[in-house]
């Protein structure tokens, strides 16, 4: 860690986010040979891959809820992640910075800091994903690694193709989160300084 | 009487004296013999006196004259066909005059020596015994093409007096129109020759006379002004402009009329020919006569004949030919010529339709359903056209075989003007070239959208026949129907459909190509016409009674299959309308207003909706990955595009 700079992301975030991060794509992977076992053939069996699928979704779960306690921990969850009503407000604005102003090379509206990490935009897409998508697919997911012992609460909700349907829904909604969160990575100041800042811990 | 006995008596003594005094060789000439049988002053004479005139012959018989007459009218004589002969020429046995009482039979053999073979082996001759000139007035015939077929006809009058011919369908026009030979002597070279006629004060049709047509011309030859590249023959093109030529000199409604003629005679009369009573001697496709066509015009009281162009055939009606007949509905349908034309005796002539038709139509015998339903409709209370008037019965061919332009030509034979009074109409071309009359102006019939298989090559689509799609099937007879309908429910589902079509083409494609495409052609047409006709229907000018998914024809859709005989029409789903297909089938086939969607289309969505299920997940799915992929290939493009702004912008960042 070099001096001089601000440390963005600390090591326990990143550790956090990688786990998560190889994670999800073998979620992704994994749970495509699920859904398409006759076209995507890419691990050996249906039964490994299930195995695969299981072991990468706990790891999920516990990545999960040690970021979750460390940030609690921490104090820092509610005002990282949580949109304020003028995040709300503000979301049109970043919106046109993305999607017109970057064109015109204008400066980005936003710095980070250690206290602000998110601009609103990702402030709403992270709160969105962290707090609903991904406990969603976790509980579902739980559901469906075993559905004998969960039966009570899988026929609570509407039987298991319910579940399923819920559980793929946001697993494509992961999948095409994390097409746009792979690019929107490259819009920093340099092609690789939000990869840097994901690894390192700071920007340049 | 005393006076003109001694006037004949002085100019017989001085023949004798003159026939005396220069010997017996001397010819004689026709004005000598003019003398005495050149004045009807013969006629007068009793028989005493006449015998004090010529040498008595006692015992000798005298041959039947016929109704040839001791007078002879000299001009007459002389513009008849053997004006230019003496009279000895063929009263050889008159050398001297006063010639003998009685003379043997003139030999019209010495000049007509084929002629009088082909009669003396006819039956005519051995039962009647009749000679030459018992039927032709040899001092007053004329060439035989002049004859108009009046005098022709006189001719056999003479005898066959009050011929009935009670068998003879349509018999007055027959006997009007034909002379006796035509039938009479198979022999006969025979050939349909045409003349000019217009409309008379009451709307009669009546040949141009030779003054007539004279005063038309302006002192120039007839025939050069009909014949004008002077080819010797007389075009189509040629007879349009003169016909056009005499309606520009207010020659009311100028046309040409036909009639059948025989152009040289043949002398072996019977009336126990193979083909009599048979109709088909004229009434086929192959009939003699059409082998010579000429063009008649009238000169001095008389007809010459011009050679026409074959082509002017197919500007007339044909005769009514049974070859042909046998092809059409009514022939198809075992209907004979005399279940229509038995008890005929009428003779009408159709407004703008040369097929003789008869007063009462006989129609009504087997179509009493559409006469009634005709009868209450505006088109006969206004026209007070019968069926006639606008079908040929003898050329009818089923109404479903007839195209979208051959239903609209039978309107048009009437209806003239009908393009001007649809300039209402928007499209007016397309419309016109796909549609029949009958779509709009009659609301009552029945109507659908018929499809057909159509070989598509360089000069557009062509509908397949029967013996096309057997080449191709390479099959002499192929069941078509059972080929296309593989689950044989009688009705064709869009997959048989287009797995036929499939079938086809690559039929075509391995055997050379001779389409380059197979494919549906596609006609909306009337299915079962409604004759109750209608300018003010519930269908003019309102598009919407077509431009509509609920029109009336989307509720019959066929597929027309050829068949040996006819065609058979097929229901096909409906879906093939709308539905976009692997393979193109009606690609150039849509009516405005037909993709609208209903109620029932949204109906039908939800339950493709429903149907599907839990399948949209991946469908939703596939969605979200490809909208994110599209926004990072489209800003991805964008920020490649102005990376060079940028960087001007940022001072080199």
């Amino acid at each position: 860690m070099a001096k001089g700079h601000e440390i963005l992301q600390p090591l326990w975030v990143r550790i956090c986010h990688w786990i998560h991060g190889i994670s999800i794509v073998m979620l992704v992977v994994t749970g495509l040979q699920i859904r398409f076992p006759d076209v995507f053939v890419l691990f050996p069996s249906l039964k490994s891959t299930v195995h695969l699928h299981n072991f990468f979704g706990f790891l999920v779960l516990f990545d999960f809820l040690i970021w979750y306690f460390l940030y609690v921990l921490k104090r820092e969850l509610v005002r990282q992640y949580i949109p304020s009503k003028k995040d709300l407000v503000d979301i049109p604005e970043y919106a046109n910075y993305y999607f017109v102003r970057y064109f015109f090379g204008d400066p980005h509206p936003f710095h980070p800091t250690p206290q602000a990490k998110f601009n609103p935009l990702q402030k709403t897409a992270y709160f969105g994903i962290m707090f609903f998508m991904l406990p969603l697919q976790i509980i579902t997911g739980l559901l469906l690694w075993d559905m004998q012992t969960f039966r009570p609460i899988i026929e609570a909700v509407g039987g298991v193709r319910v579940v399923d349907a819920v559980h793929i829904i946001v697993a494509y909604i992961f999948g095409a989160f994390l097409i746009v969160h792979l690019y929107l990575s490259t819009l920093g100041h340099t092609f690789f300084a939000h990869f840097k800042a994901m690894i390192l811990g700071y920007e340049d | 009487m005393g006076k003109l006995m001694k006037g004949m008596g002085g100019l017989c003594v001085a023949f004798l004296f003159l026939s005396l005094g220069f010997g017996a060789s001397y010819a004689i000439e026709r004005d000598e013999c003019l003398e005495c049988h050149g004045s009807r002053d013969i006629l007068e004479m009793s028989e005493a006196e006449r015998l004090e005139l010529v040498i008595p012959t006692p015992g000798k018989k005298e041959v039947r004259k016929g109704k040839i007459s001791l007078f002879v009218d000299a001009d007459r004589f002389e513009a008849s066909v053997h004006g230019e002969l003496e009279c000895v020429d063929c009263h050889t046995e008159i050398e001297e005059l006063p010639h003998p009482q009685h003379m043997g039979a003139v030999d019209c053999g010495a000049c007509h020596e084929e002629v009088v073979e082909q009669y003396q082996k006819s039956k005519h001759a051995k039962v009647s015994e009749r000679l030459c000139y018992e039927c032709h007035n040899p001092h007053y015939t004329r060439p035989f093409r002049q004859l108009s077929v009046k005098e022709r006809i006189s001719i056999c009058l003479q005898c066959h007096k009050g011929v009935k011919h009670e068998w003879l369908p349509q018999q007055a026009h027959h006997l009007e129109y034909l002379e006796c030979t035509v039938c009479h002597s198979p022999k006969a070279v025979k050939a349909i020759a045409f003349f000019i006629t217009a409309e008379g004060p009451k709307g009669e049709r009546r040949p141009l006379t030779f003054k007539e047509l004279k005063s038309f011309l302006g002192g120039r030859d007839l025939e050069a002004v009909l014949d004008s590249d002077g080819d010797g023959v007389v075009e189509v093109d040629e007879v349009n402009s003169f016909l056009d030529l005499l309606k520009g000199k207010g020659v009311k409604r100028p046309r040409l009329r036909e009639e059948v003629l025989v152009i040289e005679p043949y002398h072996n009369f019977t009336d126990e020919v193979e083909h009599i009573k048979d109709c088909t001697m004229c009434h086929t496709s192959e009939a003699p006569f059409y082998s010579h066509v000429l063009l008649r015009v009238p000169k001095d009281g008389q007809w010459f004949s011009l050679k026409m162009d074959r082509a002017i055939l197919a500007k007339i009606p044909s005769i009514p030919a049974k070859d042909y007949y046998y092809r059409t509905v009514h022939g198809q349908n075992g209907v004979e010529c005399i279940d229509c034309h038995a008890d005929l005796r009428v003779l009408r002539v159709g407004e703008g339709f040369q097929v003789k038709a008869l007063g009462e139509p006989v129609c009504e015998k087997c179509h009493e359903d559409i006469m009634e339903e005709y009868k209450n409709s505006l088109h006969y209370k206004v026209s007070k056209k019968i069926c006639y008037g606008c079908h040929d019965p003898h050329s009818a061919v089923p109404f479903s075989q007839l195209t979208a332009a051959e239903r609209r030509a039978i309107c048009e034979k009437c209806h003239l003007d009908v393009e001007k009074a649809h300039d209402w109409l928007p499209q007016k071309e397309v419309h016109f070239r796909y549609l029949e009359c009958t779509m709009c102006h009659s609301p009552q019939a029945e109507k659908g959208i018929v499809f057909y298989i159509r070989g598509l090559d360089k000069r557009g689509g062509q509908c397949l026949s029967y013996k096309d799609l057997a080449e191709l099937m390479d099959v002499d007879s192929p069941d078509l129907l059972a080929t296309i309908d593989r689950n044989g429910d009688g009705m064709l589902e869009v997959r048989e459909v287009l797995d036929f079509l499939k079938l086809l083409n690559f039929l075509n494609e391995k055997k050379g190509k001779r389409w380059q495409r197979i494919d549906f052609g596609v006609n909306v047409l009337v299915l079962r016409p409604s004759h109750n006709y209608t300018d003010k229907g519930t269908g003019a000018k309102k598009c919407a009674v077509c431009h509509s998914s609920r029109a009336a024809f989307y509720s019959k859709v066929v597929l027309e299959l050829p068949e040996k005989l006819g065609v058979r029409m097929v229901e096909v789903d409906k879906e093939i309308l709308v539905g976009i297909h692997p393979i193109p089938v009606t690609g150039d086939f849509y009516l405005l207003g037909e993709s609208r969607i209903s109620k029932k289309d949204i109906a039908e969505l939800f339950y493709i909706v429903r149907k599907i299920g839990y399948k949209w997940l991946d469908i939703i799915g596939v969605f979200f990955i490809f909208g994110s992929v599209a926004f990072v290939a489209l800003h991805s493009f964008l920020r490649i595009l102005t990376i060079r702004a940028r960087k001007r912008r940022n001072g080199g960042h």
